[in-house]
């Protein structure tokens, strides 16, 4: 069950979010009041959350099966990185609501994410086999 | 068988005496209002006896310091109070303590716009206030001095411009400040005291006039500016409230006493507070921004005091100082030199262990429902010395196990009150 790709794939997707959300921290997130992460801002949490769902619909295949299982592990990878980078920034005093709260939102995400990118692969191929003519 | 007691029936007098009570009425109510005056001296002697022993324990429950001193001033004369570990140590909810009037000492002016007036305060050289009451065109009214002898004999003097000077000790409840010096000048003129013939009398701790009625004071008060050392200054003033769902979940009402703080004409930060909501909101950009409803204060029954305009600016002042001081400085642990592995990290990812006010790690859901749990449970771990080990290393602390779980139960049920607050 487990696809390295795709937990690798979550890892970089939540370490690369966070990079940004660091960079834009002030001027785009959560202002100055908070340490950059990504559930100390709605903004900051909705941008992860987007990009572990587009990277877990780059994963998706045809199989709807195989398409749930990546978007699992795009979804594991993205947690492992997130505990890890709330160990750096510092636990607070509810770290381990946090990282529950946290391991739903990435999880739902990246499965959701999954599926949309199947059901969008599903529906090109159909239109693809629709329309012969233009793939030629 | 009317008026027939237990004690009769058993001993096979009762019949007999409930006929001649029968027969009797008299004896009948003198009988009933004996019984019922031994239940009412009863009632009254029990009533007393917990009344005294309420009164002679409350300050002892107020403060359980207090049971020790009260042992210790019954030991020996010269015996050291210690305050050993696990005695909470503090002042009264509500009551101005030193924190508060260390920071008021910083405070070099105080000019208070009335409607009528303006009373502007300053320290003198010495460490006495002088007060300079004037009117809406700048003509002075009247002077007033506070000279601090001792803290316990301090004197004040009343110079009216037209009147005779009236001099007077300070009560012993009353502690000066400049915010004080100020409001007290402005009562003695509207009570129009201009010389000593006057008969005073101190009410809630200010000199009036005897019989002098009530003012409305928040009607007379228009603008408190307090000006701080090294170019800091906070302007508390009166206006309608232009956002009433500006906190999400909560209507604001009523008018809004808004606190601006600046630092050399530049704009720091503001405190608002709304009387009507009992709610208080600050923002301090890259510093601290939140707010605080009755509700946050249970455990006090709301707020234990009512923020005046000093206590806003003061605590606009205080909110920059502290929190600028625990950015700067960090944890003492963080003072010391870190290898270079810790310093690298702490460079992508700064380290940030301090209990935040709000939701630390969930602070999107601070202007939620939620931001009771967190304010709960800070305010638990505050009180229980407990740290965010204290997930982890549960056996090490009940009190902080049941504070975690508070909040669980709290975040489960939708910022409901879980434990309903105790042990907070």
């Amino acid at each position: 069950m487990m696809r390295w790709k795709s937990l690798g794939l979550g890892v970089a997707a939540f370490t690369l979010a966070h990079l940004v959300e660091m960079a834009a921290w002030s001027s785009l997130f959560g202002g100055n009041a908070f340490a950059p992460w990504f559930l100390n801002s709605s903004r900051a949490g909705a941008f992860t959350a987007l990009t572990l769902a587009v990277v877990a619909a780059l994963t998706a295949t045809r199989e709807n099966s195989e398409t749930l299982v990546r978007g699992l592990n795009v979804g594991l990878g993205a947690a492992a990185a997130m505990i890890l980078v709330l160990m750096a920034i510092g636990p607070g005093t509810l770290f381990p609501i946090a990282l529950a709260v946290g391991l739903a939102i990435v999880v739902t995400a990246s499965v959701a994410g999954a599926l949309a990118g199947a059901f969008l692969k599903g529906a090109a191929t159909r239109t693809r086999r629709s329309h012969p003519s233009s793939d030629s | 068988m009317a008026g027939t007691s237990p004690a009769d029936s058993e001993n096979g007098t009762g019949a007999a005496r409930s006929c001649q009570v029968t027969r009797d009425p008299r004896a009948e109510r003198k009988s009933s209002v004996k019984t019922h005056r031994r239940i009412i001296i009863g009632v009254g002697l029990i009533t007393a006896a917990i009344a005294v022993t309420e009164w002679r324990t409350e300050p002892v429950r107020a403060n359980p310091a207090a049971s020790q001193a009260v042992g210790a001033s019954q030991t020996a004369p010269g015996t050291v109070r210690t305050a050993p570990p696990g005695v909470r140590l503090g002042g009264n909810p509500g009551q101005k303590g030193e924190t508060y009037y260390a920071f008021e000492a910083q405070s070099v002016r105080h000019t208070t716009r009335y409607v009528d007036a303006i009373a502007v305060s300053e320290r003198s050289v010495e460490g006495d206030f002088v007060t300079r009451l004037s009117d809406l065109h700048g003509n002075e009214i009247a002077q007033f001095r506070v000279d601090r002898i001792d803290g316990v004999n301090d004197v004040v003097q009343y110079s009216p411009r037209a009147g005779k000077e009236v001099r007077a000790f300070t009560d012993a409840a009353v502690r000066p400040t400049l915010d004080w010096s100020n409001h007290q000048a402005y009562s003695l003129w509207k009570d129009g005291v201009t010389s000593d013939a006057v008969p005073l009398e101190w009410k809630n701790q200010v000199m009036r006039r005897r019989g002098a009625g009530l003012r409305d004071e928040a009607k007379e008060f228009v603008e408190l500016q307090t000006d701080w050392a090294a170019g800091f200054s906070s302007k508390t003033s009166r206006r309608a409230i232009r956002s009433p769902d500006a906190l999400p979940g909560r209507r604001l009402r009523g008018e809004v006493f808004e606190t601006r703080l600046t630092k050399d004409g530049a704009d720091i930060g503001f405190l608002n507070w709304v009387p009507e909501s009992q709610t208080l909101v600050w923002s301090m950009p890259g510093l601290t921004e939140g707010f605080i409803a009755a509700d946050h204060l249970k455990q006090y029954g709301g707020w234990p005091f009512v923020p005046d305009p000093a206590w806003l600016n003061l605590q606009a002042l205080a909110f920059h100082r502290l929190k600028t001081e625990m950015q700067r400085s960090g944890f003492v642990a963080e003072q010391q030199r870190q290898p270079w592995t810790q310093r690298a990290l702490g460079f992508f990812m700064p380290t940030l262990a301090a209990n935040e006010p709000g939701c630390d790690g969930l602070h999107w859901l601070d202007g939620t429902v939620f931001r009771f749990c967190c304010d709960i449970h800070d305010r638990c771990y505050e009180a229980n010395g407990c740290n965010w080990k204290s997930w982890w290393l549960f056996w090490s602390s009940w009190t902080c196990t049941q504070c975690n779980s508070f909040a669980i139960t709290c975040f489960t049920v939708g910022g409901g009150g879980g434990f309903g607050g105790r042990g907070v």
